[in-house]
Formats: C-alpha cells, sequence, structure tokens
C-alpha cells in the first residue's frame, strides 16, 4: 500500500510521547464509544437473561406475582428433572435424534461436496438445489412434509412407497411412535444437508491442488484420494460441521412443534419442546428454566468433548 | 504419453457425465417437496392423493390463491414480516459493525475480558435467555408488540465476531497514517474501512435476513396478536385453520416461502458464498 510499516513511535516529531499519548486516549475512548451500543443491549438481552436463568432453576416462583413472592428451593427443581417422565424421553430422543441425524449430514455432505468440487457439470446450479431447503422456513417446509408423509397408503410417500417398491405395509410416520422420530431426522437432514455441503465444498476447493495432482499420478483411484487426502486434510473443517450440527441438533424445535407436538406419546418430545410446554402450557416458569439449564450443560458437554477429540486427533 | 492423457480423459469424461446424472437425480430428491408443493397448491383437493403423483395437475385450479390472499391474514403476515425484518436487519449491522470494528481495531482497557465474555455467551443456547426475556417483556408490556422480536435482534454476538473477522483483515498499515494526520475515528471508520469490508457486509445481511425471516420461537412466544404475527406462525395458524384441505395449506406454504426462494435463486452467488464463509476457520 506504500505506507510500509510505520508505526506510532516512529513518526517524528518533537512532542512525539506526548502525541502518542493523546492518540492512546483517543483510541480508548473510540474504542469503548464504538462498543457502548452493542454492550449495553448485550448486557440486557443476553447476560442478564443469562444469570436471570440460573438463578429461576433454584427457585419456585409465579411470574405473575411480584418479585417478593420467589421463593430459593436450591436443587429441588433438579431433582424433579430426573423423576419425570417427559424430560426423560425428551433426553432419550435428542440423544436419538442427534447420533443419527449428525453422522448422517456430515457423512452425505462430505460425499456430495467431494464428487461437486471435481466430478461434475453444472456444479452451481447442483450446489443451488442442494442447499435450497435450509434457506426456507423448517415451519413452511414442516408443513408440506406433514402432507408428504400423510399416514396413510395413498399418502404420497407411501404411494411411492407401495406402488415403486412395493412395500405392504407403509409406515404410519407423524402418527406412529414408532416412526414419528425417524420422520423428523429424515427431515432435519434433508433441511440441512446443503449448508454443511457448501462448507465442506468451499474448504475443499481451498485444498492445495498440488496434492492432487500428485494422487493422480501416482494412480491412486479416486476413492483412496477420497479417504486418505481430502478426508483427512478436511479434518478442521469437518470438526466445525460436527460441532455445529451437534449444538443445532439439541436445539430442535420448529418441526417437532409443527408437526407433532411432542406426539405420538412422548415419541417426539425433546427439551426445548419441553421447555416450551412448561413455561407456556403449565406455566411452571422456573422449572422451565431448570430444563433450558439442563439443555445448556448437554450442548457444553458435548461441544467440549468434540473439542477434545479435535485436539486428539489433529494434535 | 499423448495417449494415456486421452484414454484417462474419456474414462474421466465418462465418469463425469455418470456422477452428473446421479447427483442431478439426489438435487431433485432434495427440491422434490417444493415441487410437489407447488404442484399440489393448483390441485382441487380430490386430486391431491393421487397415484401416479401429477407434477402438472390435470385440472388447474387457482381458488386455492384467491382464498389465501382474500379469506387470510396473509397480507397481514407479509407486511409484519417486511417490517421486523428491514428494521432489525438494519439495526444489527449498525450495532455489530461498530462492535466488531471497535474489538478488531481499536485499543483499549478492558477489552480482552469483554471479548472473552462475548464468546462466552454463544455457548448458551437462546432457548435458555428465553423465559427470562419473557418475563421482562411482559413487565415492560413489550409482549404483544414487535420491539420484543426486533430489539434483541440488534444484539447478536454472532454478528458482531462476523464483523470482528473482516475488519481485522484489512491491513493495519492502511489507517496508521490517516489516525497520526489527526482523523477522528469515526471518519476512518465510515469512509475508509466500512467500504472494504462490503463482503462481509454482505454476509452479515444475508445471514440475518435469512433468520430472522424464518424465526419461528421469538414470534410464537412473544407475539400472539393475530394482526402482529408474521409468516412463520401465520402459516401455522393458517394450517390449524384449514384442517385437512392440503391444496390449500400448500398454497400457503408456497405463499410464505415463495418471497425467500426468489431472493435466493437470483442472488444465489451471494448466498452460498455468505454461508460458506461463515464456516471457513479464519
Amino acid at each position: 500500500m506504500g505506507l510500509g510499516n510505520q508505526s506510532h513511535s516512529s513518526k517524528k516529531g518533537i512532542p512525539m510521547k506526548k502525541k502518542t499519548s493523546i492518540l492512546m486516549r483517543q483510541e480508548q475512548r473510540a474504542g469503548i464509544a464504538f462498543l457502548i451500543p452493542s454492550l449495553i443491549g448485550t448486557t440486557i438481552f443476553i447476560i442478564v437473561p443469562i444469570v436471570m436463568s440460573l438463578m429461576l432453576g433454584f427457585t419456585q416462583w409465579n411470574p405473575m406475582k411480584g418479585f417478593s413472592e420467589m421463593k430459593f428451593i436450591g436443587l429441588q427443581n433438579y431433582k424433579t428433572l430426573f423423576s419425570d417422565i417427559r424430560i426423560q424421553n425428551a433426553v432419550r430422543n435428542n440423544l436419538t435424534y442427534t447420533l443419527t441425524y449428525v453422522p448422517f449430514t456430515i457423512a452425505i455432505a462430505l460425499l456430495l461436496a467431494a464428487i461437486l468440487n471435481r466430478f461434475v457439470y453444472m456444479r452451481t446450479t447442483l450446489r443451488m438445489m442442494v442447499f435450497l431447503p435450509y434457506v426456507s422456513s423448517l415451519v413452511s417446509v414442516a408443513t408440506v412434509w406433514m402432507v408428504l408423509l400423510y399416514p396413510s397408503a395413498n399418502g404420497p410417500i407411501n404411494s411411492i412407497l407401495t406402488h415403486v417398491f412395493h412395500v405392504t405395509n407403509p409406515p404410519k410416520w407423524f402418527t406412529s411412535s414408532d416412526w414419528a422420530l425417524r420422520g423428523i431426522i429424515m427431515m432435519g437432514i434433508w433441511h440441512d444437508l446443503g449448508y454443511h455441503v457448501v462448507i465442506l465444498l468451499a474448504n475443499i476447493t481451498a485444498l492445495p491442488k498440488d496434492v492432487y495432482e500428485a494422487c493422480a499420478i501416482d494412480g491412486a483411484s479416486p476413492i483412496q484420494t477420497f479417504f486418505r487426502v481430502t478426508v483427512p486434510m478436511l479434518a478442521p473443517a469437518i470438526f466445525f460441521c460436527v460441532t455445529l450440527a451437534t449444538i443445532n441438533s439439541f436445539k430442535i424445535f420448529d418441526q417437532i412443534n409443527i408437526i407433532t407436538e411432542g406426539g405420538p406419546g412422548f415419541s417426539t418430545t425433546v427439551l426445548v419442546q419441553a421447555v416450551y410446554y412448561y413455561a407456556f402450557k403449565e406455566f411452571r416458569f422456573t422449572y422451565a428454566s431448570a430444563v433450558a439449564m439442563l439443555l445448556f450443560v448437554i450442548i457444553f458437554l458435548f461441544s467440549n468433548v468434540l473439542q477434545w477429540i479435535e485436539k486428539k486427533v489433529t494434535f | 504419453m499423448k495417449g494415456y492423457s486421452g484414454i484417462m480423459g474419456k474414462k474421466q469424461e465418462i465418469l463425469r457425465i455418470v456422477m452428473t446424472v446421479l447427483l442431478f437425480c439426489f438435487a431433485l430428491l432434495c427440491v422434490f417437496p417444493f415441487i410437489w408443493m407447488i404442484s399440489t397448491s393448483f390441485k382441487f383437493e380430490i386430486d391431491v392423493m393421487e397415484f401416479p403423483i401429477r407434477i402438472i395437475p390435470k385440472n388447474i385450479n387457482t381458488k386455492n390463491y384467491v382464498r389465501v390472499f382474500t379469506k387470510s391474514n396473509f397480507p397481514r403476515y407479509y407486511l409484519n414480516t417486511i417490517k421486523v425484518s428491514l428494521i432489525t436487519v438494519v439495526g444489527e449491522l449498525m450495532i455489530t459493525t461498530m462492535a466488531g470494528y471497535s474489538f478488531a481495531r481499536l485499543r483499549f482497557r478492558g477489552k480482552n475480558l469483554l471479548f472473552t465474555i462475548y464468546l462466552a455467551t454463544m455457548m448458551v443456547p437462546a432457548q435458555v435467555m428465553l423465559l427470562p426475556k419473557y418475563i421482562y417483556f411482559s413487565k415492560l408490556h413489550l409482549t404483544n408488540t414487535h420491539l420484543a422480536l426486533i430489539l434483541p435482534g440488534f444484539f447478536s454476538v454472532f454478528g458482531v465476531l462476523l464483523m470482528k473477522q473482516g475488519f481485522s483483515q484489512v491491513p493495519f498499515e492502511l489507517t496508521e497514517a490517516a489516525y497520526i494526520d489527526g482523523a477522528n475515528h469515526f471518519t476512518i471508520f465510515s469512509r475508509l474501512i466500512l467500504p472494504l469490508v462490503k463482503p462481509s457486509l454482505m454476509t452479515a445481511l444475508l445471514l440475518s435476513f435469512t433468520w430472522v425471516w424464518n424465526d419461528y420461537m421469538n414470534p410464537l412466544i412473544f407475539i400472539s396478536k393475530e394482526n402482529l404475527i408474521t409468516l412463520t406462525v401465520g402459516l401455522q395458524r393458517f394450517q390449524e385453520d384449514s384442517s385437512t384441505n392440503y391444496a390449500l395449506i400448500m398454497s400457503g406454504a408456497t405463499v410464505s416461502l415463495i418471497p425467500i426462494l426468489i431472493v435466493f435463486v437470483i442472488c444465489q452467488k451471494f448466498f452460498i458464498e455468505s454461508f460458506a464463509s461463515s464456516g471457513i476457520k479464519g
């Protein structure tokens, strides 16, 4: 840029020290002035609510009444959590969802990204088509899927299953406690796949080309190249996707509240759904806060474990 | 050598065509729900569950759309969603760029501590903040106002991080001279640096627009008045009111999806670059 490596102290001038300290004071003031709007809002809308939520979990209180009615009850809410059948089911469903949704999404996304990178024509169009679901609201697409997976034999997907694939007893999807969560998982993978494809593809494109040339010269097959070169070199990006997908998968709510509201029975109840249920159907705000804290603890544990694994694997 | 590469080239060409066809089928599967939705929205109820599924309806029915636009509140939901999204995105961009600039390029006491606090809040899921926010919004009589959706949207920690990353990529040499010559910090920020981070601004804009437009949980919790709700909750109510009239429900879903799909298809390059850059580790 033609300005070289000038720094504050190398500038020539007689009252150098004085000028530097004025500049520093100006910078100090500017730094705080630029940050102040964000700082105030972040405190009001993020930090105070987090602290409040933490406190609410240890109290018993009806929010319609004044703050003086608030009663400290220690770990009572958390003790109740463990014997709550809704919560037990929610944790189990959340874990099932995450442990199937994450590996499938990332594996399929990785495969698609690798193919899109080198082996196709019309890359932009294909990428766009795969990404399309991700920009659509979960509420709208959940509405569509609810009808697509209509439980009777003449529902659109089921009619394909019976007529084309000769399935005699097509699943009852969202009305069956065995299939509801599977339907939710399929829809989740379909909705988010494009996001991970796009991220992984951007990272693959940024990999050094010469490694691939070397592979081609050494006669490595595309499959060998994929597992021995692409996957290891992409490890940081893959970990990023896995972590993000894991964190987001625990927050699943929109599609469940639209399609099943946690049912049939408790077969698709998840933690966020339970928070919503206890807070806004039963008006047990403090108990719902304890559920929300449980969600936080689970997400925190999972992201730390993933970070630990990443350190082990990628030095 | 030449022949060898010729064979390889031909083999690769076949592989490429096969892969393209395979991937195209897969991509069709990805967009099938949308095609089916649009097609069904033009069908008569009796044709919805027909087999084989017709993509071009046998009898075209536009009455569904007439009903959506005249007998439902969709026009109102639209206005509300547009209002909330625009104000939120503009406010958020202003506040997060300033904060990002401060964290990236200015030195002041307590910066590292504040930044650590910002980062730490990212670990906490938004659902944890929801109930306390509801409690004090209702004490302040902010529930059932659009402010309840707009105000918290201004303060996105993710947006601050995104802008900070953008600003720190601008070389520092560029601004040193201007500082020493006594230009004030706001001039440098708005005239010199802001034009250089347009890609980051674009990313922040598209990510936050998509997020606010599609948001369901906040409107669900903070807004209950029919004339204030946004598209997502509006579609849910519309669907509940239409019970089993699936063709009608699909036209509601189409109407709720069309704007963002059109914006996406037109600006797909920007969208995809934006979402991709949110995930490149830097």
